[in-house]
């Protein structure tokens, strides 16, 4: 079979009709809505129970919020990190800090059982990258011991959202608020950083109107459209990609708390089912928990089949999920044909391309070792799941953006050869807050490089991976997770504290495979047993081991702020000798399997 | 309360952080917090504790189980509220 019959096409795509955006500012989709005097948004509380919010209610306390803020001294352009759940206090603020001039730096609160410390120390460190002159938070915050301590000497302000809004109530602000242009930063939307400190994308009200209003054409959104989220806002999925499309569209939002997904995925569909949503976005882990999480008969009287597109994004799109998603959920009336894979990033203000409305869902089957070995996408129509690879495909750019595969060189490649994601156009950021560097690195010539492997076939795109993160073994590309998860079967490795990268070996010209991970054994004798069985049962399991092990104590593994392993943060701390002392003995292993693996 | 039925909630519970976390029960003990020692991230460990409640029919206090960060202070809150 010939997969190259077909005329060798360049992978680069432009969407350049015309297009007109309806909005100016963040603020003009405020005062656009709140004119009819209808809900702008209905807030789901812990216990599912349903908040009208009015657009006209939103824009009254915002107006007083902004007072009370300028009385306070924020200037425009002053940056503002908003601390808040997903609550009517975060829109009052969100749209106060905008009144006022200043830029709202929304960050996520502690939410879950979690690393206190972890997490302030994350905080910490937006306030002082973006400089923040006010830090505004909720009352519960005094309760994290330290908190308020540690958090007060960063900023000029420190304040709490309830003391805000009962003085602003109160205030009579007479300071006019100061006029907005649509090339003002509108946002600083910090990115979560699993390869490196977070950094703050500068986003103008231009790039996420530009953005909001192409997401909406690619999903030919009508009046009558009801979103449901349950993602935080503090997330660009749910804060550009639900409440400002939604409020720009003039259409209607149910909004979830992302705790309540959690504990009880079902409400997410009963709230579909209640409300005739039409549309609604998870990233494919929330498919794939609704599976795993709700009972036949929390799904009585169910019916889903108002829901038009399922959005699916941020995460790895796995095809056998969105099967059993419409296999199960089929007799509630869900339509076939409703999952709409796309792809984005905070720096391009949230989405990138989109699929065809009519056609949805493509998934290609691609010969696994050819696409690992030769970076090529060959069909494959093997049944064995060794041999074949199934890839879904995220569509097209959304109008007045590019896409294009670049090679190491930066030449543009062929249809079907894997190279790195460059997007360019009118949604883009200028760069990271004060960081020439990341910004030099990540935009040259207009383009954003967006560090994601991935290739074009039939002028559609489909992802393959993170540059920074792939480990070259022996001409084989290897995905860090296949190796960490092995590892981490064995006994005395502790559980997700391992990581997996490539390091540069200039004697032999190759890479070698790092395994950093952590254990609570101690001794040279317990240590040095621990790293053989490590080297023998990934020999057993995935056919190679790690040329170094480096097992190190508890807390040494670095991790964002939600428990994620830092790959790339944690490579440079060994490249910088950070694990030094982890390594006393010279435990090289051999490379080579042992006969009974071959 | 007696004392089987303490190492009953005991049981269950650690069956189901054991599930998640890729492990055997034996591997789990009282002072293991979620996202230090057993590896998990905040929705992991949300959807631990939402399957605890799920597993003993309870409705769960949202604001509340959000607070709590080890195995044993989940223990000691079933225990208390199944007393």
């Amino acid at each position: 079979m010939d997969s190259f019959d077909t005329p060798r096409r360049f992978a680069h795509q432009q969407n350049l009709q015309p297009y007109t955006v309806r909005a100016e500012t963040l603020l003009d989709l405020l005062s656009q809505r709140s004119r009819p005097q209808r809900e702008a948004l209905i807030l789901m509380d812990l216990r599912n129970e349903a908040h009208p919010v009015m657009a006209g209610d939103i824009l009254a306390k915002a107006r007083k919020a902004a007072q009370f803020l300028m009385a306070k001294e924020l200037k425009k352009g002053d940056t503002v990190v908003l601390m808040l759940p997903t609550s009517v206090e975060f829109l009052y603020l969100f749209f106060g800090i905008l009144l006022a001039g200043g830029i709202p730096v929304p960050v996520s609160q502690a939410t879950g059982p979690g690393h206190q410390e972890k997490h302030l120390a994350h905080v910490s460190h937006i306030i002082r990258d973006c400089e923040a002159k006010f830090f505004i938070t909720y009352d519960r915050m005094e309760m994290i011991v330290g908190a308020s301590e540690q958090l007060k000497p960063l900023t000029t302000q420190f304040l709490f959202a309830d003391e805000i809004l009962r003085h602003a109530a109160a205030a009579r602000g007479t300071e006019s608020p100061p006029s907005l242009a649509a090339s003002d930063v509108a946002l600083i939307q910090y990115t979560s950083g699993t390869t490196s400190r977070p950094k703050g994308v500068v986003l103008t009200h231009a790039n996420i109107i530009h953005n909001i209003h192409t997401m909406g054409i690619a999903v030919d959104t009508t009046p009558d459209e009801v979103t449901v989220s349950w993602l935080p806002l503090y997330h660009d999925m749910g804060l550009t990609g639900a409440l400002l499309t939604v409020f720009y569209w003039n259409t209607m939002l149910i909004l979830m708390r992302p705790e309540a997904f959690i504990f009880k995925p079902q409400w997410w569909l009963q709230n579909i089912s209640r409300f005739k949503a039409t549309i609604s976005v998870a990233p494919n882990f929330g498919y794939h928990y609704c599976l795993s999480r709700i009972e036949e008969k929390e799904l009585e009287g169910l019916d889903l089949s108002s829901w038009r597109l399922a959005l699916n994004g941020a995460e790895p799109i796995d095809r056998v999920t969105l099967k059993k998603f419409h296999d199960r959920f089929e007799r509630y009336g869900l339509r076939s044909n409703i999952f709409l894979p796309v792809y984005g990033m905070a720096e391009n203000s949230l989405a990138a391309t989109f699929p065809a409305l009519d056609k949805p869902t493509v998934v290609r089957r691609f010969h696994r070792g050819r696409m690992q070995e030769e970076l090529i996408a060959v069909d494959c129509d093997s049944e064995d799941p060794k041999i074949y690879i199934d890839l879904v495909a995220v569509g097209h750019p959304l109008l007045g953006q590019e896409v294009k595969i670049i090679d190491d060189q930066g030449a543009t490649m062929l249809e079907r050869h894997i190279g790195q994601i460059l997007i360019k156009g009118p949604s883009l950021t200028q760069g990271y807050y004060k960081n020439s560097d990341a910004t030099r690195e990540a935009i040259q010539d207009g383009w954003l490089h967006t560090g994601d492997l991935g290739f074009m076939l039939d002028s559609q795109l489909f992802i393959s991976g993170r540059i920074k993160e792939m480990i070259i073994k022996r001409g084989k590309n290897i995905y860090p997770y296949d190796v960490e998860r092995a590892a981490t079967a064995v006994n005395g490795v502790r559980l997700g504290s391992c990581v997996a990268f490539a390091v540069e070996n200039k004697d032999s010209g190759t890479e070698d495979l790092v395994l950093v991970c952590e254990s609570n054994y101690s001794g040279t004798e317990a240590i040095t047993a621990l790293k053989k069985e490590i080297a023998n049962h990934m020999l057993a399991t995935l056919g190679f081991a790690p040329d170094r092990i480096v097992v190190a104590a508890k807390g040494a593994v670095p991790k964002t702020t939600s428990g994620k392993v830092q790959r790339v943060i944690c490579k440079k701390m060994y490249l910088d000798g950070l694990f030094a002392s982890f390594e006393t003995l010279p435990e090289r292993m051999s490379a080579s399997p042992p006969a009974a693996a071959v | 309360m007696d004392r089987s039925q303490v190492y009953q909630i005991q049981q269950t519970v650690v069956a189901i952080f054991a599930r998640l976390a890729e492990t055997t029960p034996d591997k789990i003990g009282p002072q293991d917090r979620f996202i230090g020692d057993l590896g998990f991230d905040s929705l992991k460990s949300m959807e631990a504790l939402a399957r605890i409640t799920d597993a003993f029919g309870i409705e769960p206090d949202i604001e509340r189980m959000l607070k709590m960060q080890t195995v044993g202070e989940v223990i000691e809150q079933l225990v208390k509220h199944l007393s």
